[in-house]
C-alpha cells in the first residue's frame, strides 16, 4: 500500500445491502467458509495485451481509494464505514499457457487471497482467459461489469483526471418514520407469511465448512436461440426472471425428489438491481434489493406453469413495491449490532437463508467490445454460495450464447445429483432431448 | 376510451424517465428501450406504472417485446388496451 496524500481521507458508510452482505460474510467466516467472493471469467481474443491490463489496473487502483480502505464497525448502533487514505495495488498475475485455470478459479473462490480485487491471466488456444476475483462486500454483479468497463476504458486512454468518487451514494432521508414504516409493510407481511413454511435447502442447516465449487456450461448460439423460441410463449420474449427461476427451482426439486424429500417449501430470494438504467455509478456499492419467491403449490407439472405462477408472484410483489420495502428495511438494519444481524440471518427461511441462490444477470458487459486490445468472446460470473443453502444456479448471456454456472459447497451435491440437475436444466430450457 | 393524455407518447416517455432511467438520459419516443437496458424488473415496473397512471389493464398477451420496445409502441399498446371491446 502507498500513501496518497493528495486525497482526503475516505469515509464511506456501508449501504443497506452492503451491511446485509457483511452479516452474511460474518456467518460464512464463522463456519470456515471464507469470505463472500466472486470470480468473473472473461475470454478475450488474441489482441489482448497483458501490459495494458497492468497499466489500466494500476490507474484504476489509484483512482479508487476504497480498494485500500479498512472496514470499521464502530460502536454498537453505528453504521459500519470504509475508512482510509491509501491506495491498494490491484494484482495482475500471469500464469503459464496450459495451466488449469478452472482449478485456480476455484481456488480464488475460497477467498484466501489478499485485497478485494485481483486479476489472473492465462494464454489460451484462441486468446486469453482473464479471471477477475472480487469481494462481494464491495461489488454486486452490475458493479463488477462497471469495473470491467472502467478498466477497459483505462486500457484505451489515460484520463486527464482520475475519478475518485465511485464508492458511495449519499443516504438522504426524505421521509418521516411513519412514511418509512408504511413503505416497509409489504416486506414485513410477506416475510411473516413465509415464516410459517418449513423451508428446505440441499445443504441444510447448520452452516458448516466446505470448499466452494462450480461447473459452467456454455450453450451454443443454436441452443440459445431454441431456448428463446421455447420460452417466448410464456415470457413474451422479455420476462426472463420468472422463466429462469422456474428452471432453477425445478432443477432443485428434481434432486429433492431423488432424495425422497418432497415435503419442504422451496424459497428463493432474487436480487434485483437498484441502479436506474443508464446510471454509471457508484461502482463500489451493492445496490440490489430482493424479491422473495416461493415454490407454487400444488407443484405445477410443467416449467411453463411454474413460470406463470412465479410471474404472478413477481407482479404482486412489484405492485406492492416489495423491492422498495426491502431497501427501507435493510437501510434500517444498518445500525444493528453484528451479533443481532447474524441472529436475524440465522432465522431467515427456517434457518436456511433460502432454498438456493439464483440470478440471471442478462447480457454480460453490454456495449463493451474490447478489453485491453482483445475482443471479448464471452464472460460470466461465479459467486461463492454460502452453506446453507449450499447451491446456486446463475445465468448470463453474451452475443446470443447463454452460460449457466452451477455453484455448490463441497459435500452438498454428489456427482450424480449434479448430473441430474444439468439434465433437468437442459430438459426445461430446450425441451425433450 | 379512458382519459388518456393527448400526447400519450410524451407522457409515457416521461414515465419511463421518471421510473426507470437516470435523469437526463437522452431518450426519445423512438429509443430502443431494450438496447438502453430495460430488463424484467424494469418491464414489470413499467407495466404496473402504466396501469396505475392511465387506468388501463395490460393483458398478458400484450406484454411482448414489440409493444415494450419504444415509447411510441407503448403508446399504441395503451390505446389498444384502453379502447372499448
Amino acid at each position: 500500500m502507498t500513501p496518497s496524500p493528495s486525497r482526503a481521507k475516505l469515509r464511506a458508510p456501508l449501504g443497506g445491502c452492503d451491511c446485509y452482505l457483511l452479516a452474511l460474510e460474518d456467518l460464512m467466516e464463522r463456519s470456515g467458509q471464507g469470505r463472500h467472493v466472486g470470480v468473473t471469467v472473461l475470454e478475450v481474443g488474441r489482441g489482448f495485451e497483458v501490459e495494458r491490463l497492468r497499466e489500466a489496473a494500476a490507474r484504476f487502483s489509484e483512482s479508487q481509494p476504497i480498494l485500500g480502505a479498512k472496514l470499521q464497525r464502530g460502536l454498537p448502533g453505528a453504521v459500519p464505514v470504509w475508512r482510509g487514505d491509501q491506495t491498494a495495488e490491484v494484482a495482475v498475475e500471469i500464469h503459464p499457457a496450459g495451466a488449469d485455470w478452472r482449478g485456480l478459479a476455484e481456488e480464488r473462490l475460497q477467498g484466501q487471497w489478499p485485497g478485494r480485487l485481483r486479476f489472473d491471466v492465462w494464454p489460451a488456444s484462441e486468446g486469453f482467459v482473464v479471471l477477475m476475483s472480487w469481494s462481494h462486500l464491495l461489488l454486486d454483479a452490475r458493479g463488477v461489469e462497471l469495473v470491467l468497463a472502467e478498466v477497459a476504458r483505462l486500457g484505451e486512454e489515460v484520463p486527464a483526471k482520475p475519478e475518485v468518487n465511485s464508492h458511495a451514494l449519499p443516504f438522504a432521508r426524505h421521509r418521516s418514520w411513519w412514511q418509512e414504516f408504511r413503505a416497509v409493510r409489504p416486506f414485513l407481511e410477506r416475510y411473516w407469511s413465509l415464516r410459517s413454511e418449513r423451508v428446505v435447502s440441499l445443504g441444510g442447516a447448520p452452516a458448516r465448512a466446505g470448499r466452494a465449487c462450480f461447473e459452467a456450461v456454455r450453450f451454443s448460439r443454436e441452443e440459445t436461440a431454441a431456448m428463446k423460441r421455447r420460452a417466448d410463449p410464456v415470457t413474451g420474449g422479455i420476462f426472463a426472471l420468472p422463466w429462469f427461476l422456474a428452471v432453477t427451482m425445478r432443477a432443485h426439486a428434481a434432486v429433492f425428489r431423488a432424495r425422497g424429500q418432497e415435503n419442504g417449501s422451496l424459497e428463493c430470494t432474487i436480487s434485483v438491481q437498484g441502479r436506474k438504467r443508464g446510471a454509471r455509478g457508484p461502482i463500489f456499492q451493492n445496490q440490489v434489493s430482493q424479491l422473495f419467491f416461493a415454490r407454487p403449490l400444488p407443484d405445477p407439472a410443467s416449467v411453463e406453469d411454474t413460470a406463470r405462477a412465479l410471474h404472478g408472484q413477481f407482479a404482486a410483489m412489484t405492485r406492492d413495491k416489495f423491492d422498495g420495502a426491502f431497501l427501507v428495511m435493510i437501510d434500517w438494519m444498518r445500525r444493528l449490532p453484528a451479533p443481532l444481524y447474524r441472529r436475524f440471518l440465522r432465522r431467515e427461511a427456517s434457518g436456511q437463508l433460502a432454498s438456493f441462490y439464483h440470478a440471471h444477470t442478462g447480457e454480460f458487459l453490454p456495449g463493451v467490445r474490447e478489453f485491453c486490445g482483445g475482443s471479448i468472446v464471452d464472460g460470466w460470473h461465479v459467486p461463492s454460495v454460502p452453506q446453507p443453502p449450499g447451491t446456486g444456479l446463475f445465468f448470463s448471456e453474451r452475443e446470443g450464447r447463454l452460460t449457466a454456472s452451477l455453484c455448490w459447497r463441497d459435500g452438498v451435491l454428489s456427482a450424480d445429483e449434479r448430473a441430474l440437475m444439468w439434465s433437468a436444466i437442459r430438459a426445461d430450457l430446450l425441451g425433450a432431448q | 376510451m379512458h382519459g388518456l393524455p393527448a400526447n400519450l407518447e410524451d407522457a409515457l416517455l416521461g414515465l419511463v424517465r421518471e421510473k426507470l432511467f437516470e435523469g437526463g438520459a437522452p431518450l426519445t419516443v423512438e429509443t430502443d428501450l431494450f438496447a438502453a437496458g430495460l430488463d424484467s424488473m424494469g418491464i414489470m415496473q413499467l407495466m404496473i406504472s402504466i396501469e396505475e397512471r392511465f387506468g388501463v389493464r395490460v393483458p398478458e398477451s400484450a406484454v411482448t417485446r414489440d409493444n415494450f420496445s419504444t415509447a411510441s409502441s407503448l403508446a399504441a399498446m395503451v390505446r389498444r388496451c384502453a379502447a372499448p371491446a
